[in-house]
């Protein structure tokens, strides 16, 4: 089934809450509370809502620093690796140290949404 | 509740409906409900949709057009071509009918039966191929014209031209109900294929229709809503356009010239404002849908005298709604053309730019008043960015447009800093909790702005505000000089490093900048020393390289700690600096003993801050070099603490020695409750918790500082300590036990004691917290399942256990004999698993952890019912439910599968441990993920799967026997899918993708319900 435009990218169910919530959804089909229709427009709306909600409500911030050790990008997801990286929150929060740490960005826009 | 009967007659179906329309208990009305879709399943459904369709009642009217749709989507295969033709016929008159009794367009009946329609040609398309077109004659004529007998050649643009407004708005309804309903349908799928063929053929109507909507004049006071309608089935339209690929261009091509119809309408005055919206949306949703021409269009549009009006009206504060869409549609506008606009240097872009910049400097504070800077400041952003990423940075600067665009820039950013001020204080008091909320981001984002033309201009932008700043402080301009010193904060990502900047700093520091701070706020207003507390945080690596201003700016932050706004943040960056300056202020040690004790005999600090000005203290004589002073300059500091606790515990044992009159007394009572009387007992505790906090503030500031050089070939620490050393751990570890014998069922304080040993667990040299091994295992083996947060305790041993992986193995090897033994007795006191599920897991982590590293500790555990326990102990936690255990024992699976040792007698023991539990744990990992585990689990327990079949040879027939056995949970799979699921398993060896089949094999236990997620 086409979904309706715009389309959000299904990354976040990855997540801890977006695991959660699919076995959540799990739970209540299992229970025979849910059809797995509803299920399926549950996930979509989460893919909108945690898209919109961390774009527009989210305003912590950190700054990292680090070594580049790889980055690659295909299929417009950029990915890049970074070794012995320092993360300091804003307003002199706590610093947190990580040996290596892996980003994957993708497109804002999606493809074909670019004028 | 009584039972609803099945209805036996039309009459008591017809009550029933209006039963459902009316208000009632809930309960009964999904009751009714149930019944009525029985009734509409039935074979007499059909019948009782044209039978309610022929009532004049509304509500029976609108349920049998419901009817016809749940019909339609569940049995239209049943209809022969001659009842369909004959359905629609039906469907048409009644739509007629219902507009020619003055149901208006918006009307529910008349919008369920264009639904319904709707729904009749996703499923006979093939038989009403020119819907539009017939249904368009068939409201001309004012009735259904038979299929047969209807002229397709008559164009929509004759017919409709004529059509009063009613009938146009109900054709225009269906045509938007139609796109709605077809783009939610599958276009790549070959059982709608023919539908979006049909429904493609009915789009040059569709585009005749909305344009007559969009031009016709002819309606009086209903023009305005038969336009507005027009717009939205053209909205509707453009999303089906968008859901087709993008190489199917057809309709995108037929509907593009709509928009220059919704471009000219823009400067009208009853359909402007939808137009405006429908033109922001397609550009922000949908921007490829318009090409250069229309982008050219828009361009020129905005520069009408309409438009510039509405323009002109909101940069002189008029916020009204209306306007702030036509700026939307600017700032949308400018977003999708960016690239475009930084490299054109024609009269229209510049203008437009223009114009971008002065929303950014519009009258009125941010969010409260104004409510464009915000995306404003966000096109900008991206202007800077795009300038930065797309432009190479050598070209960059040669280009001609490039002085142009950072004119723009700099004239933002101009702006920016005027609207950054804060307002004054009794503004900010009328504002709501929102308003300040959003003036505080539209303020980090500027600073994002900062940031972003940074990486263009370098360090001219710093000096800028700087210049900025000095000028502000001459002339006491709280509010310029405030949003000056939150510009240069802002900076100090970009420069803080960079040494070639200090000589800008240095302007800011050596003016009479910390004098005027500490003037305190009955002449500086407080945002101005907060931000001056910021700026000093900010630049620390600053003040290490410049330590001529270090002592200006530390006094400043001790004047800030009395101040309840300024105390937290004050003490957190005395933290950061004394820290990160600890080699510089070894010297005043002494001065930073007074100061404290200063602190601590005067009114009570909040106890956050409190540990923070202790950390900070704990940090500078860690630097210390000689260690008699460093252990000397150590004692006088916990000193401070062990009075309070000694004081706490006098309290406990003689309540009626409380005296509240006495500030060292009152540094027990919880600064947030200082009004209130409270008791003996709480002010012990308090007391405590805060002394407790203290210690754990200098055992983290006695942390080495890491970025000193390691010795990587230097020997093991043997955690051989001098005397004197000795004796103070001894101090504070007799401390510790009497806070924990006086108060042995709080949890805060054991949680607060693991903190402070933990501190001492990462440090390579002898330390006052650094405790030896056996001291620390004891303290852990002390504790029962009794105490408080057990599971924490085990936690902390967890990380004990890391660290003693550092020091010499001879002595590793007494203590894990000792804890080992403590942590499974602990699981054994468990009544269950899920009784304490943060003890079973950090327990479970300790074994691994301790298997992993010392094998033959965990295999010559005596007695051996330990060890046998503690096995089947976590094949019950991965029979279980709880998450984290789960994972805990699947990871210690993952261990003990991969578990080889050279030595023969450690080996024979893990081989014959694996014929018992070989199959049990196959068993286990095969319930599992045969639909028992929940989805997010199996990654986890694929890993264990993965181990079992490429280390143990037996591992088919295990796995085959468990997948085989009674009491699999699955009876959706047959013997050989489970076979085959087993053979793609051991063909994979341990690859990566035995995720994936684990995950498809645990699908098809559970059933096709579950395949609702990818």
């Amino acid at each position: 089934m086409a979904s309706g435009a715009p389309t959000f990218y299904e990354l976040y169910r990855r997540s801890s809450i977006g695991m959660t919530l699919t076995d959540m959804l799990d739970e209540l089909i299992g229970e025979q509370r849910m059809d797995p229709q509803l299920a399926m427009k549950i996930l979509s709306n989460f893919d909108r809502a945690i898209t919109e909600t961390l774009n527009d409500k989210v305003k912590a911030r950190l700054t990292f620093k680090g070594s580049l050790d790889t980055y690659r990008f295909c299929d417009e997801v950029w990915t890049f690796l970074i070794k012995n990286v320092t993360f300091k929150m804003e307003n002199g929060g706590q610093t947190v140290v990580a040996d290596k740490v892996k980003i994957v960005s993708c497109n804002a826009k999606r493809p074909g949404d670019a004028p | 509740m009584d039972s609803i009967p099945y209805p036996s007659s039309q009459a008591e179906v017809e009550a029933l409906i209006r039963a459902l329309y009316a208000p009632g208990p809930p309960a009964r009305i999904k009751h009714i409900q149930e019944v009525l879709q029985k009734v509409q399943k039935s074979a007499e459904g059909w019948q009782l949709a044209e039978s309610l369709l022929s009532n004049p009642d509304s509500n029976l009217k609108f349920f049998g057009a419901l009817t016809f749709i749940v019909k339609l989507n569940t049995e239209s295969s049943s209809l022969s071509d001659g009842d369909a033709i004959q359905l629609v016929e039906n469907l048409v008159g009644w739509l007629l009918q219902a507009v020619a009794e003055g149901a208006g367009p918006g009307h529910f009946v008349v919008l369920k039966l264009c639904s319904a329609l709707s729904t009749y040609f996703i499923h006979f398309s093939r038989l009403w191929k020119h819907c539009i077109r017939h249904l368009v004659q068939c409201f001309d004529i004012g009735r259904y014209i038979p299929l047969q007998d209807f002229d397709d050649a008559v164009p929509v643009l004759m017919a409709a031209s004529s059509l009063r407004w009613d009938k146009l708005q109900a054709v225009i309804c269906f045509a938007s109900t139609l796109a709605d309903d077809i783009e939610r349908t599958d276009p790549n799928s070959a059982k709608y294929a023919d539908l979006h063929t049909h429904a493609l053929e009915n789009a040059k109507d569709v585009v005749e229709l909305i344009f007559i909507g969009m031009n016709d004049n002819r309606h009086g006071d209903k023009t305005v809503a038969v336009g507005e309608d027009a717009i939205g089935c053209l909205q509707s339209w453009i999303l089906y356009a968008r859901s087709l690929s993008d190489t199917s261009d057809t309709l995108r091509v037929l509907l593009r010239p709509l928009v220059d119809k919704l471009i000219s309408l823009v400067g009208s005055d009853g359909l402007g404002v939808t137009s405006v919206e429908l033109l922001t949306e397609i550009i922000d949703s949908h921007p490829g849908f318009l090409n250069e021409d229309y982008y050219q269009k828009l361009s020129s549009m905005f520069q009408t005298e309409h438009f510039q009006a509405r323009y002109r009206a909101l940069v002189q504060g008029d916020f009204d709604h209306d306007n702030e869409l036509f700026i939307w549609l600017m700032l949308s506008y400018g977003g999708a053309r960016v690239s475009k606009l930084i490299e054109s240097t024609d009269e229209q872009s510049q203008l437009f730019l223009s114009g971008l910049v002065g929303l950014t400097g519009c009258p009125g504070y941010v969010a409260a008043e104004d409510t464009v800077f915000i995306f404003t400041v966000e096109f900008w952003s991206t202007f800077v960015e795009t300038m930065t990423d797309d432009f190479g940075f050598s070209s960059r600067e040669r280009q001609p447009w490039f002085n142009t665009a950072m004119g723009h820039v700099k004239q933002v950013l101009s702006n920016c800093w005027r609207k950054i001020q804060w307002p004054p204080i009794e503004t900010l008091m009328e504002w709501d909790t929102n308003d300040r909320a959003r003036f505080v981001e539209a303020r980090k984002d500027v600073a994002d702005l900062l940031e972003a033309v940074f990486a263009m201009t370098g360090p001219p932008l710093v000096s800028m505000f700087v210049d900025l700043l000095l000028q502000h402080l001459n002339s006491a301009s709280w509010t310029e000089l405030e949003a000056s010193a939150f510009c240069v904060a802002s900076l100090a990502d970009c420069i803080s490093d960079d040494e070639n900047c200090d000589d800008m700093i240095s302007k800011v520091f050596a003016a009479p900048f910390f004098a005027l701070m500490l003037e305190g706020q009955d002449k500086v207003p407080l945002r101005l020393r907060h931000i001056s507390l910021q700026l000093i945080e900010r630049y620390s690596d600053y003040f290490e390289r410049r330590p001529e201003f270090l002592a200006s700016a530390l006094n400043l932050l001790f004047g800030g700690l009395g101040d309840p706004a300024l105390g937290g943040d004050s003490a957190k960056y005395i933290a950061k600096l004394c820290s990160s300056c600890r080699h510089i202020l070894t010297g005043e040690v002494p001065a930073f003993l007074g100061q404290f004790d200063g602190i601590y005999h005067r009114s009570p600090l909040d106890p956050l801050a409190e540990e923070k000005v202790v950390l900070a203290i704990a940090s500078i004589i860690q630097a210390v070099t000689n260690d008699a002073d460093k252990l000397s300059a150590f004692a006088q500091l916990f000193n401070f603490a062990r009075q309070d606790i000694e004081r706490s515990i006098q309290i406990a044992a003689n309540p009626q020695t409380l005296n509240l009159e006495d500030p060292l007394h009152r540094r027990g009572i919880d600064p947030a409750e200082l009004q209130a009387e409270p008791s003996p007992a709480e002010v012990s505790l308090q007391l405590a918790l805060r002394a407790l906090r203290c210690i754990s503030g200098m055992a983290k500031g006695m942390q080495s500082n890491r970025d000193g050089p390691v010795d990587l070939d230097a020997p093991a620490s043997q955690w051989q300590i001098g005397p004197e050393l000795a004796a103070l751990q001894n101090d504070i570890l007799t401390t510790l036990n009497q806070v924990l014998v006086t108060f042995p069922t709080n949890g805060e304080v054991v949680e607060v004691i693991c903190n402070i040993f933990r501190a001492g667990f990462i440090e390579a040299e002898p330390g006052p917290f650094v405790f030896p091994p056996p001291i620390v295992s004891s303290f852990f083996t002390s504790l029962t399942l009794n105490a408080p947060r057990i599971g924490t305790v085990v936690s902390t041993a967890c990380s004990f256990l890391s660290s003693l992986f550092k020091g010499p193995r001879d002595q590793l090897l007494p203590t894990l004999s000792q804890l080992l033994p403590w942590v499974i007795s602990l699981l054994q006191a468990l009544p269950e698993p899920k009784a304490d599920t943060e003890l079973t897991q950090h327990s479970i982590d300790f074994v691994r952890r301790l298997m992993a590293k010392a094998p033959e500790v965990l295999f010559q555990l005596q007695p051996s019912s330990l060890i046998e326990f503690f096995f089947l102990f976590t094949l019950e936690v991965l029979n279980g439910s709880e998450p984290l255990p789960k994972a805990a024992a699947a990871e210690f699976w993952t261990e003990f599968l991969a578990l080889r040792s050279e030595d023969p007698a450690i080996q024979a023991s893990i081989s014959g441990a694996m014929e018992h539990l070989g199959p049990l744990v196959s068993r286990s990992l095969m319930r599992n993920i045969g639909g028992d585990a929940m989805r997010s689990e199996l990654d986890k327990l694929s890993e264990p799967l993965k181990k079992l079949v490429t280390q143990h040879v037996r591992a088919q027939a295990w796995l085959e026997a468990a997948l085989l056995a009674e009491g699999f949970p699955s009876d959706k799979v047959s013997p050989q899918e489970k076979r085959m699921f087993l053979k793609k398993i051991l063909n994979l060896r341990g690859a990566r993708q035995t995720n994936q089949v684990v995950r498809e094999f645990w699908l098809a236990c559970r059933g096709s319900n579950f395949a609702y997620a990818s």
